[in-house]
């Protein structure tokens, strides 16, 4: 029986220099991205503050040196159906691991583990607390209007899980931009059916926004395996879902200095579990329901700065199958306080701590505890062209003590010129992940387990040139980040699988990307181009670990590409994605592996005004164009070539 | 990094990559590619392969070669594969049943090329398999929580005929005295079936988790009762009963007069010398050897060293002992009658048993 419950345990900066979408773009793809606050928007954003207000410091200012990825809002805006896994997938080499579409996806960041992802919802991590890390299937795109990827290690300045990096998700406020609403309905393969409403108001005082979303499939898709008779053609069974997400955020500026904040996102989703090929389909279905509900108070001054947020959430997981069921409801009560002061223009310092309290009922097990953490996070700019930042953060976990986790950060511009800008940047981090409640209460768990150390550095190149006509900015980051003490399941002496500190992993690799922005009257054009090469290995292990050292990790893919560009003309566009996925071992000997596959994405839709302040857009997006048979995850089918066309209305 | 492109292109080249054949590899063979005999040089390792997965697997060992010949011979043979859970094999008038739990099937096999002869479809949580005459019985968990059955195979078909209800989690079956006897490891019986009726005659009540069952030379039934623990379902997850294993023999004419040897744990895995006069098991990280003539249970193993499956090759009494890690390949090791250690081989993901052929 315990194969069941080990399958299922199995079955848990810097960023305006890094923005994809480039202010040329806004006026055309305006009106595909409008609703997401666009990576620009933040520039429009500090425009269009009144004059008089004083600008709280950017939480990015403390995360200078490392490498950000930030997903634009036409990305985003493309998506609205979609989820997180599937934006990333597309968009980026980052890896995901896919159990079949709409499953199970757990991302792998500079070659790390799902657990080793921090992902953070304006600021609180939102991993399940009892696996540790995050289902980016349960993530509906809608849900937030920024996402950026935070790559590598900052333990210092995100927390826990800041190992591989961490998904910093937030919905930046638009003041003054009126009141605007969109509905969107969606339908193509295997049942594919999507709807969505977003509308958002703001003046100076108020901000709102409401994000509702829903979709379903049946995922009834085709695929052919080899039986004793030769080649069969079946239909998948056993992956229907149904999923929604509500997102409201409501933000209240009273007299000159205050600020209010409340936000609720709400996401279910109602899954069955695609099997795989070959095995018996056990009817396991999966629901997902979290609960996030965020208050939050700032005041800023000239000087001071001070924030305290206070969130809640929930947790459901129960999933079911002709064997087994389990259900479990984590709930997380949780504080953040901070205080900045800003030492002139140069120099800011901000200190804070917070508390987290989990309780809850996880299958067999019952769970409280409680963890605290207080850091101190410093940006100093000696000169207009460096900028230094030094953070420290100390968790103090009910089992083992965590280790005080430094990171430092700097970013200096080697040349400036009127168009062109060549950065020099690097940072080193000591980061640390808490055990999950899994790792400590499980009936076979290890509540004396260590939290995971690590320690990473990066250096990395960027340069832009913003001729009039286009801008061209690229940047090369290599890194090298050991992982201690990793924690692995294996079977104790009564054959039971527990988990222990087995081993000393190694990750380290180049990240390259590229981007074109160009415009040419109503044209506009933007290309981008990232590569990753990964390394991962153990470098050594317990003598009670089993898997050999010196080779890859599995589901590690050491290649992996991705080339999108995205054309607007009048009101017509037309997108590609191309990503590329390198083989993947899947078992920790490195014998047994999955091909590589390269996948071609497409959208193309017409905007068309058909009132004073209406417009209606048709949308049609085909996926897989190249009808590629490929594996994300050993034996889990995928769809071939499949369309989805959408009909959007808005008003603005 | 070299060693990663060079390994891909030699599996890409040599089509060994497991895996590989997903990115389909539709080559014609002229031929077989084994022709094995049945001269006891051969022995094919069962691997279980990853849970949820059909990457189960058969290797093959030639014993005269000193060498694990192939990893996945059936998947190079077939060019599928094998399936979830490959839990046991049985070999019957040179053919190979091969039972794959998790994929709800058993395929037949030429024992000679290895080829596909038949799948046997219809089954639940199918784990064990003997046959008797032109039939073939196999036990079935069916689901965890419910009682098991016996399917009956038509072997001339490969199709099932009927099915008898037994107890909870029905394991390993033996042919006795013209019966088959099935162990149900979910309570403490025996259930008779009579081949001739294919009905459960007669109900044998021994001790907890009647696991592994064998027939020794003067025609007893030895049977391997594991015991069972049940935990609390609540922190701190407090043991609520532990029964230990017990060591059960009787005579198939007389049931009730059993001789029952306690243990203090949970033994596993009976097996029989080529004489049938010497029973081996695991337990307590170790495997232990005792004579069929012996009245107590043996106080010291003969290996010291935890196996997760374990077997005697009938033509010398050699042991072969697996390692199983599951989230990397395993292996196995062979040692002599003595108990001292031969060599090892690499097999493939959750070895659990052996086929000497």
């Amino acid at each position: 029986m315990s194969t069941y419950q080990v399958a299922r345990l199995r079955l848990p900066g810097s960023l305006s220099g890094s923005i994809c979408l480039l202010s040329i773009l806004s006026t055309s793809a305006g009106a595909w991205a409008q609703q997401a606050a666009a990576p620009d928007s933040a520039r429009r954003m500090a425009a269009q503050l009144p004059a008089v207000r004083v600008q709280g410091v950017a939480p990015g200012r403390f995360a200078v040196g490392s490498r950000v990825t930030q997903l634009d809002s036409l990305a985003l805006a493309l998506s609205r159906s979609g989820t997180l896994a599937d934006v990333l997938a597309s968009r980026t080499p980052l890896y995901l691991k896919n159990y079949g579409p709409g499953q199970l996806a757990s991302i792998s960041l500079r070659g790390t583990s799902a657990r080793h992802t921090a992902v953070l919802w304006n600021g609180f991590n939102i991993n399940l607390p009892s696996l540790g890390e995050a289902d980016f299937a349960l993530l509906p795109a809608s849900g937030n209007t920024q996402v950026v990827v935070q790559h590598g290690p900052a333990g210092g300045t995100y927390g826990t899980a800041a190992m591989g990096g961490a998904v910093l998700l937030s919905s930046p406020v638009r003041w003054e931009a009126g009141a605007r609403g969109t509905a969107q309905s969606e339908r193509g393969s295997f049942g594919f059916r999507a709807n969505s409403l977003e509308g958002s108001f703001s003046n100076a005082r108020i901000a709102v926004r409401t994000a509702l979303s829903q979709r379903s499939a049946r995922n009834d898709f085709a695929y052919t395996v080899r039986e004793a008779g030769g080649p069969v053609r079946r239909r998948q069974e056993n992956a229907a879902l149904r999923q929604w997400s509500l997102a409201q955020d409501l933000t209240l500026r009273t007299g000159q200095s205050a600020e209010w904040t409340a936000a609720a996102w709400l996401t279910d989703a109602d899954r069955q579990i695609q099997p795989s090929t070959g095995s018996a389909n056990n009817h396991a279905q999966e629901r997902d329901q979290s609960r996030r509900l965020l208050a939050g108070y700032r005041r800023t001054t000239a000087r001071h700065e001070s924030a305290v947020r206070v969130a809640w959430f929930e947790d459901i997981l129960n999933y079911r199958s002709d064997d087994v069921e389990s259900r479990s409801g984590v709930r997380t009560t949780q504080a953040q306080a901070e205080h900045t002061l800003n030492f002139g223009p140069t120099t800011s310092l901000r200190v804070g701590a917070e508390a987290q309290h989990f309780a809850g009922q996880v299958d067999i097990y019952t769970v409280r505890e409680n963890r605290f953490t207080g850091f101190a996070l410093l940006s100093f700019s000696p000169a207009p062209t460096l900028r230094l930042t030094a953070n420290l953060r100390q968790a103090v976990l009910p089992s083992r003590r965590a280790p005080l986790a430094p990171t430092l950060g700097a970013e200096w511009q080697l040349r400036q010129a009127a168009t062109q800008q060549l950065t020099l940047k690097a940072s080193a981090s000591r980061s640390y992940r808490a055990p999950t409640l899994n790792e400590r209460y499980w009936r076979t768990g290890n509540p004396n387990i260590a939290p995971e150390s690590g320690f990473g550095y990066e250096a990395g190149l960027r340069h832009e040139w913003k001729p009039a006509a286009f801008a061209l900015q690229t940047e090369l980051t290599a890194y090298r980040q050991r992982i201690d003490d990793w924690v692995q399941w294996i079977p104790n002496s009564q054959g039971q699988y527990s988990p222990r500190n087995l081993r000393l992993v190694r990750t380290q690799g180049l990240e390259l990307s590229t981007q074109l922005g160009w415009h040419h009257g109503r044209y506009a054009a933007q290309t981008r181009a990232s590569y990753a090469f990964t390394q991962a290995t153990k470098l050594r292990g317990h003598a009670a670990d089993p898997d050999p050292a010196g080779r890859q990790l599995p589901y590690v893919p050491q290649h992996a590409a991705a080339f999108s560009t995205d054309h607007t003309w009048r009101q017509w566009l037309l997108s590609y994605q191309l990503s590329y996925t390198g083989p993947r071992f899947t078992d920790a000997s490195a014998t047994s592996f999955l091909p590589g596959y390269l996948l071609l994405n497409a959208s193309a839709g017409r905007t068309v005004r058909v009132a004073a302040h209406y417009s209606l857009t048709l949308l049609a997006q085909g996926f897989n164009l190249t009808n590629r048979v490929y594996h994300s995850y050993e034996y889990r089918a995928m769809p071939l070539r499949s369309a989805n066309v959408s009909l959007r209305v808005a008003w603005h | 990094m070299s060693r990663f492109s060079s390994l891909f292109k030699q599996l890409l080249l040599t089509g060994g990559g497991a895996l590989a054949l997903l990115g389909c590899t539709d080559d014609k063979v002229d031929g077989p590619i084994y022709n094995f005999s049945a001269d006891g040089s051969n022995v094919f390792v069962l691997n279980e392969g990853k849970y949820g997965t059909p990457n189960g697997a058969v290797s093959y060992f030639s014993k005269t070669k000193k060498q694990l010949v192939d990893k996945s011979v059936f998947q190079t043979v077939n060019q599928r594969e094998l399936g979830d859970v490959v839990q046991s094999m049985a070999v019957l008038n040179g053919q190979g049943y091969i039972v794959a739990n998790n994929s709800q099937k058993v395929e037949v096999v030429n024992m000679q090329t290895f080829q596909t002869v038949a799948t046997i479809k219809g089954l639940e949580q199918p784990r064990y398999m003997v046959a008797v005459g032109g039939k073939a019985y196999v036990s079935e968990w069916i689901n965890f929580d419910k009682k098991g059955r016996v399917a009956v195979i038509d072997l001339a078909t490969n199709t099932v005929k009927k099915t008898i209800a037994v107890g909870m989690q029905p394991e390993q079956l033996l042919v006795a005295n013209g019966r088959v006897y099935v162990g149900n490891t979910g309570d403490d019986t025996l259930r008779v079936i009579n081949p001739a009726t294919d009905a459960v005659e007669a109900k044998i009540k021994l001790k907890d988790a009647p696991g592994s069952l064998v027939l020794d030379k003067v025609g007893a039934i030895w049977v391997l009762c594991q015991g069972i623990t049940k935990y609390d379902t609540k922190a701190p997850y407090a043991i609520l009963s532990d029964t230990p294993g017990n060591l059960v023999k009787f005579a198939p004419a007389t049931p009730t007069a059993q001789t029952v040897l306690p243990f203090a744990g949970h033994p596993r895995g009976l097996r029989l010398n080529a004489a049938a006069d010497q029973l081996y098991y695991r337990h307590a990280g170790g495997v232990y050897r005792m004579a069929t003539t012996a009245t107590s249970l043996p106080a010291t193993p003969l290996i010291r060293r935890s196996f997760y499956g374990m077997d005697i090759d009938p033509k010398d009494n050699t042991i072969y002992g697996s390692v199983a890690p599951f989230s990397t390949t395993g292996k196995f090791i062979r040692y002599q009658e003595t108990g001292a250690a031969i060599d090892s081989f690499d097999v493939n993901i959750g070895p659990n048993g052996f086929v000497f052929y």
